[in-house]
């Protein structure tokens, strides 16, 4: 579902990401680790097509992005670290409007309302001004809006970053939900634990390299933090 | 998609009271302009009014005076073609006592923008001499409105409806893109130059139904007295205009990261348009054809009158010399009414070379202000309004021509029957010089402002595309 083909994107002579390739079937999660500066955030702008490749190729749902960048973005959610949100509206109307710009205008209210509750989001705080909501509970509005737009691919920058554990974990509940529904899922984050924990699939990321990858049993049976330690050292000495 | 972006953008700005809050504060401005306007105008009207009526009644008095005065020389058996001595019979009470009093009437729209009327004579007395402007109460101006002008429509819509404009469009997406809310709505399938061109529509359908709503209800207010068409045109240059500062505000927002950035470009520019540039154009325009001070023209007729009245004999012989076929009297049997008409030429022939130099003068600082007014749109729509209003100099000019044509017509009628000193009989009256002024219709406007507003659009669109390229090539991040 999502695909990087020997992605390279510099800044200033800045090497972000550096060739990578890079291939995520329907209903994996994966995690992408590394330090600040590693090119994670790159390669979901890439995906994103927020930027433009040097070289190299991002695909969505075997589409590149480059080239059809709205048909990509159908198949696409996006949850930054911050999920911005209009603030003098309820997380409903946002939900409305974002659902509409992704073509699905279809929706009532009782749709959508049924997606926030999906997503976790307390009926009462349905009509509040998102002004009021905390980061989990915005968190939860953009797993609506992925919920709703039916996506393929979710794409998730740093997005456990700030929760307290209690969110963190619904959070993880709601990646494995639609991991099962076949949602193909990249998350970059530093969050190793959250990483372990809902990852099928984790790759670790240095000066724009994907310098190692793990899954499945080896991923269960290892210490993900010595690995990444040993690699991100490792990196730094050589 | 452009439909879902109106409809939630219109949500948003009755969300956050932008929306309320512009709207009534336009139409609070428009309310109070056009209250001063037709304030201003009835009173200007009520003026001219008068002085209409009060000419005619006088010189229906006069006529009637000199019916009855014939009546009794009938009666008397005294012959009524005679040569007559200065009095109610002579040419001279109309000729140069009475004059011709002239009207320049508002136009349907002129409550719209006082423009030039505060400054121009819009009654005049033609006589012999000349023409001398009416006073009234509308032209006791406190001289600090006539130095900063009139809280009309026209300064509404030219200065404060382009920062109501920037007001509402200054952070069109820069402020999206400076919270990261940008990248949630791009995120989604819609391009960037669909967001900003739903952002400016919901902005303009919004303005631009307060112009209506709000110009409307002062049309109505003043009875609109077929001034529809011109309304019309009127929202025309709004919309053109407002288009420029839309079209200029986009242009700014595609090619800044800061909301704060785009702001304060738009403020400069907002400067630089309606304060600046409007007023350099003024001060080159007086440096470069500076006008013959009043000074000099007041000092020149001044003298000159003096001398004509002291040479009184002389100034007649050579009158005689210019005009050979009124000859006929002798300068010993001139009376008042010939050495007056032959001073009045000779100060006119004194003055003329300083009146020229003056009328070329401006003449060419007008020609000269018509062409630069294309750098900045603000004197474009201002031209536009005043002439919608038939408060322009266009009108004015043409008035003033129509006004010396019939000095002319009236001498060339009287200065033989002054000459002649024969009496001017009631009949006489029907026959004096008319003044028919062909004031402009909408289409001669219309024509008038094709030019100004053709080039409004053109920079319009020019920053429109330019802003679209712009956008269609921005990548959020560089």
């Amino acid at each position: 579902m999502l695909e990087a083909i020997d992605l390279t994107k510099t800044y200033d002579n800045t090497v972000a990401v550096d060739r990578l390739n890079l291939k995520i079937q329907p209903g994996e999660v994966y995690g992408l680790l590394g330090p600040n500066g590693a090119g994670k955030t790159t390669t979901i702008n890439l995906f994103l097509g927020f930027t433009e490749p040097n070289t190299g190729t991002a695909k969505v749902g075997g589409l590149d992005v480059q080239v059809a960048p709205l048909e990509t973005k159908r198949l696409l959610a996006y949850i930054p670290e911050q999920v911005m949100l209009y603030q003098n509206l309820s997380g409903l109307e946002n939900l409305a409007y974002f659902t509409a710009l992704a073509g699905h205008d279809h929706y009532g209210d009782t749709d959508l309302r049924g997606f926030l509750g999906q997503a976790g989001l307390q009926a009462e705080a349905h009509t509040r001004r998102v002004s009021t909501y905390s980061k989990g509970m915005r968190q939860k509005v953009g797993i609506a809006l992925a919920l709703a737009k039916e996506a393929k691919a979710l794409l998730l920058d740093e997005p456990t970053s700030g929760l307290d554990p209690s969110a963190s974990f619904e959070f993880s509940e709601l990646l494995r939900g639609l991991s099962k529904r076949g949602v193909a899922v990249l998350m970059a984050t530093h969050d190793l634990f959250r990483a372990k924990d809902v990852a099928t699939r984790v790759g670790l990321m240095h000066s724009g390299h994907l310098v190692r990858e793990l899954s499945g049993d080896e991923l269960r049976d290892a210490d993900l933090q010595a690995i990444y330690l040993e690699h991100m050292r490792g990196a730094v000495l050589a | 998609m452009l439909k879902t972006i109106l409809r939630f953008e219109a949500k948003l700005l009755r969300a956050d009271g932008t929306a309320l809050l512009t709207a009534g504060v336009f139409l609070a401005l428009i309310g109070y302009a056009g209250y001063v306007g037709i304030q201003y105008a009835d009173e200007q009207q009520a003026v001219l009014e008068t002085h209409a009526a009060q000419y005619a009644e006088r010189i229906a008095g006069i006529r009637q005076e000199v019916v009855e005065m014939e009546a009794e020389m009938i009666r008397k058996g005294e012959a009524l073609d005679t040569k007559v001595e200065l009095g109610r019979r002579h040419p001279y009470m109309v000729g140069s006592a009475q004059g011709r009093v002239i009207t320049l009437m508002p136009g349907p729209l002129s409550p719209f923008a006082v423009g030039q009327s505060d400054l121009q004579p819009n009654a005049l007395r033609v006589t012999m001499g000349g023409s001398q402007a009416l006073g009234g109460a509308a032209s006791l101006e406190n001289p600090f409105k006539l130095l900063v002008g009139h809280f009309d429509l026209a300064f509404v819509f030219v200065f404060l409806f382009p920062l109501l404009i920037l007001a509402l469009t200054f952070g069109l997406t820069a402020s999206e893109r400076e919270t990261g809310l940008l990248r949630m709505v791009l995120a989604q399938p819609v391009r960037l130059t669909t967001l900003a061109a739903g952002k400016v529509m919901v902005r303009a359908v919004l303005l631009f139904a307060c112009a209506v709503l709000g110009t409307g209800a002062v049309l109505l207010m003043t009875g609109a007295n077929g001034g529809g068409g011109r309304w019309l045109l009127w929202l025309l240059v709004v919309f053109i205009y407002g288009g420029f500062w839309m079209a200029l505000a986009a242009f700014v927002d595609s090619r800044v990261q800061r909301p704060v950035t785009g702001g304060l470009v738009l403020a400069v520019c907002w400067l630089a348009f309606v304060v600046v540039i409007p007023a350099l154009i003024n001060v080159v325009a007086s440096t470069l054809y500076p006008v013959p001070s009043r000074m000099e023209y007041v000092t020149a007729m001044r003298t000159e009158t003096s001398v004509a009245q002291q040479q009184g004999a002389a100034s007649l012989a050579q009158f005689f010399d210019d005009h050979p076929e009124l000859a006929s009297v002798e300068a010993d049997e001139a009376d008042y009414a010939m050495l007056r008409v032959a001073r009045d030429e000779r100060i006119a022939e004194a003055l003329a070379p300083v009146e020229a130099r003056f009328a070329a003068q401006k003449a060419r600082q007008q020609q000269f202000i018509r062409s630069l007014g294309y750098l900045s749109p603000a004197v474009l729509a201002q031209q536009a309004f005043l002439d919608l209003a038939d408060t322009g100099h266009a009108r004015y000019a043409a008035f003033t021509a129509t006004v010396e044509a019939l000095h002319t017509d009236w001498k060339a009628y009287f200065v033989p029957k002054y000459f002649a000193g024969l009496a001017f009989r009631p009949s006489d009256y029907d026959a004096v010089p008319a003044f028919t002024f062909s004031d402009f219709s909408t289409v001669d406007v219309l024509k008038r402002m094709a030019g100004p507003l053709t080039a409004l659009v053109l920079i319009s669109a020019l920053l429109g595309m330019v802003a679209y390229r712009r956008y269609t090539r921005t990548t959020l991040i560089a």
